[in-house]
């Protein structure tokens, strides 16, 4: 099997994957759905209506209602409201796929369109450029760690106890006693927000401004979730140790960090890639809170405001596009596994 | 596996021999002891918690009382002063006076938070006047309204005449009205215009004025500290010591649920799959895909408006999320459980499969499984607590999540309120923490340490 046939089979496979988690969303979310997608038609009739009255003076009242009722007409069966409920599924698949998420209640994107998707469009990106950065960095620095733990009883222990602490503190809660210390007690990260009020104007200013006030967040996703990244990649290490060829390179006398850079490692690479694409991927799924807490304005602290104003479209609109960001990112870990794991490509 | 002898006992002997898995446990003992204590609580205790009118005689916002400790000019803590005379005349014919009296020494840099006022009585009074006399023999009379009689009220219930007094002091209208001006007032020297306080025997008269002779069932007087308890008040004067004792069985609760139902939904899964191989083990790790593909807290989000979980469908909601994670693990204990020469062996004698599953897989799963149920239930109390904290949560119910919103939505990180931040996240941690101990250990007795 060449990589091209790997690739295709793995497509399929994801593909089919996207279906099955979109119809499980679609199935725990039908009444509400419903319910956006009738509000949605409401707002573009009112909307019709009104450019209806403005442009078309030549028209009388009933011919007008006429119109706006035809119209109304269209849009339900646009959206298959009027059909039985296995083509509700497949329009709304349909528009899933292709980002339709309908109109949002009362949020606007800063070009005041309320267009889910470009909602989140706008607000997405943010999202990315903290949370991946962030990720990045302690993966990096988790790698390290975690291979310095092979070697060494101290860093064992340390790795250990920063595991404990991964898998016991709230990132959101961390964030909220670091703003107050070091934003509030001693001024010296700003409290909040992406940049400074007014942003400036020359790009550079920009963004150093942004750099900024994106440290605090950085500093506190890394504390959060360096330690259990570290003991990941521990465990692999750990359990790549004890094969057959390591023992060997010990035997033939080789220096031990020779063994672990050039053989230990170089076996570990595709699984620790792995886990570094899908620690990427959920970063931004978990995302939510950190950003409420930092006001950082990216989809977590779009989904706050959603669930503050009710906002239902909005909600349903985030979860399916961090369902498709984080398919995205097993999807590209398989490929990436498959490139730098020669046994996955021949099928083994 | 574990080069040591599989067994029961020799599993607990070996725990017992681990000291974060001794530490884990002593936690969790205490921990549980607290849960007992929490679940005598009274349920209106519970329901009271979200009336702001059930919390109006503890201060509000203070720190922990432990702080007095450490600034003793600042802070000190509420005092409830008992009558030292009770009295009853009748100056004309049908009118009847009781008079309670109280008497304190105030010696602080600082006037009390707030003052309270508890009487109540048999009957209505038609009038209650208490004269605040301060250590050089000034007296403020202030009349109570009538619909305060028989409920404890404060010195914003009667602040009208305690204004009067300051205007007539200072010559000015105070801008602002709160209970930290009206008690300056009562505490203050009328000679320093009301700014430096008077130490000294304080004495306090209140005169209850009725037609009828009448019976006093209840009197003291609070003289409100500027700390409280072991952990403070929030915006609503809540104790947080009481918040965060309400909060603990409910999260035991759902953290545990939803570890035991998605660990063994997940050991299962992922154990059978790992066995059966083949074309069975790619559909089930397509099915495991799937589900680890939804995206946990917008989901929950999303369907927390559906159905408006209560407890126990929260959990069951967090586990149908979090089951692959060890399915995926079971799957890779199961494949490398398979390649072992005694199953091959089993396998050519013609024993059938479900009882290979059964002698060689299950007593091999089961420890592991023992690991991550532990490891499982902070990951369920996080994400529980998460979703508090973004204001979705069971209704009824105390969550550390939902003070820390409060907390939040009051803005306690910029007016300086650590104590409501860090103490309901602070127990999150504590609760986390020895399951994850617990955890670990268990994973390093089944699997060695190294």
């Amino acid at each position: 099997m060449g990589y091209g046939t790997f690739v295709l089979k793995k497509s399929l496979i994801y593909f089919s994957v996207l279906i099955a988690t979109l119809t499980i969303l679609y199935i725990f979310t039908f009444p509400i759905l419903q319910q956006v997608i009738a509000k949605s038609i409401n707002f573009q009739v009112s909307q019709f209506a009104q450019a209806l009255l403005k442009n078309s003076h030549n028209l009388n009242t009933t011919q007008v209602q006429l119109a706006i009722e035809k119209y109304k007409e269209t849009l339900i069966s646009a959206y298959g409201l009027n059909q039985p409920i296995i083509n509700k599924y497949f329009i709304q698949m349909y528009n899933l796929l292709r980002f339709n998420f309908g109109t949002a209640y009362f949020i606007q994107a800063p070009s005041g369109s309320r267009d889910v998707s470009a909602i989140i469009a706008y607000y997405l990106p943010n999202t990315i450029l903290l949370f991946t950065t962030a990720t990045i960095i302690f993966i990096i620095v988790g790698t390290i760690i975690g291979l310095l733990s092979a070697k060494s009883r101290f860093w064992e222990k340390v790795i250990a106890i920063i595991a404990v602490i991964h898998s016991s503190i709230p990132t959101w809660w961390l964030g909220f006693v670091l703003i107050a210390a070091l934003a509030y007690g001693i001024k010296v990260f700003p409290p909040g927000g992406m940049t400074s009020v007014p942003p400036p104007k020359n790009p550079f200013d920009y963004g150093i401004s942004v750099l900024y006030h994106m440290l605090l967040p950085l500093i506190t996703i890394f504390i959060v979730n360096v330690g259990g990244f570290a003991y990941i990649v521990r465990s692999l290490v750990a359990s790549i140790m004890k094969e057959d060829f390591v023992i060997t390179a010990k035997a033939r006398g080789l220096p031990d960090s020779r063994i672990l850079y050039r053989h230990v490692l170089r076996t570990a690479s595709p699984s620790i890639a792995t886990q570094a694409i899908l620690a990427i991927a959920s970063s931004l799924g978990g995302s939510l809170t950190t950003e409420v807490v930092f006001e950082w304005p990216g989809v977590g602290l779009l989904t706050y405001v959603a669930i503050t104003l009710n906002d239902l479209p909005v909600i349903l609109g985030v979860t399916y596009v961090l369902t498709i960001v984080l398919l995205l990112g097993l999807f590209l870990g398989e490929l990436i596994y498959g490139i730098l794991d020669p046994r996955i490509k021949v099928g083994e | 596996m574990s080069k040591r002898d599989v067994g029961f006992s020799n599993y607990v002997r070996e725990f017992l021999h681990n000291k974060m898995g001794l530490v884990g446990l002593t936690i969790l003992i205490i921990l549980l002891i607290f849960t007992v204590i929490a679940l005598s609580i009274p349920a209106h205790v519970y329901s009271s918690w979200n009336n702001p009118a059930a919390w109006s005689e503890y201060p509000e916002h203070v720190p922990p009382s432990w702080m007095s400790i450490f600034y003793p000019n600042r802070y000190f803590t509420t005092q409830q002063l008992f009558p030292i005379n009770l009295s009853l005349y009748s100056p004309a014919k049908g009118i009847y006076i009781s008079l309670v009296v109280f008497s304190f020494n105030w010696t602080r840099s600082l006037p009390a938070y707030n003052v309270y006022f508890v009487i109540s009585t048999n009957t209505t009074p038609i009038e209650e006047i208490v004269y605040w006399t301060k250590p050089d023999g000034n007296t403020i009379q202030i009349s109570v309204p009538n619909e305060d009689f028989n409920v404890p009220f404060d010195l914003t219930s009667v602040r009208s005449n305690i204004i009067t007094y300051i205007s007539s002091i200072t010559g000015k209208t105070p801008n602002i009205v709160n209970s930290t001006i009206l008690s300056s007032a009562l505490f203050n020297s009328p000679k320093s215009n009301l700014t430096v306080i008077e130490d000294g025997k304080y004495v306090v008269k209140i005169e209850i004025i009725a037609t009828k002779p009448l019976n006093i069932t209840r009197a003291s007087l609070l003289l409100l500290g500027n700390s409280y308890g072991l952990m403070g008040t929030d915006y609503f004067g809540r104790p947080i010591d009481l918040g965060v004792l309400l909060g603990l069985p409910n999260a035991l609760e759902i953290g545990a649920l939803t570890s035991l139902v998605s660990v063994i939904v997940g050991v299962i899964v992922g154990g059978i799959s790992g066995y059966l191989g083949g074309n069975k083990d790619s559909f089930i790790q397509w099915i495991t895909l799937v589900f680890l593909a939804l995206p946990a807290l917008p989901f929950l989000v999303a369907v927390s408006f559906v159905t408006e979980p209560n407890l126990e469908l929260e959990a069951l909601l967090i586990a149908f999320l979090s089951w692959p994670f060890y399915a995926i693990i079971a799957r890779s204990m199961a494949l490398s459980i398979k390649s072992n020469s005694y199953v091959e062996a089993d396998k050519l004698l013609g024993i059938p499969s479900y009882r290979i599953f059964f002698t060689h897989f299950m007593p091999r799963l089961i420890p592991i499984t023992v690991a991550y149920m532990a490891l499982g239930v902070p990951a369920g109390i996080l994400l529980a607590q998460t979703l508090a904290f973004l204001g979705i949560a069971p209704a009824n119910i105390v969550t550390w999540g939902g003070i820390l919103d409060a907390a939040e939505t009051y803005q306690a990180q910029v007016n300086g309120w650590w104590w409501w931040v860090v103490f309901p996240g602070a127990m999150i941690v504590i609760v986390a923490i020895p399951f994850v101990l617990i955890g670990f250990a268990i994973e390093r007795v089944t699997l060695g340490e190294r």
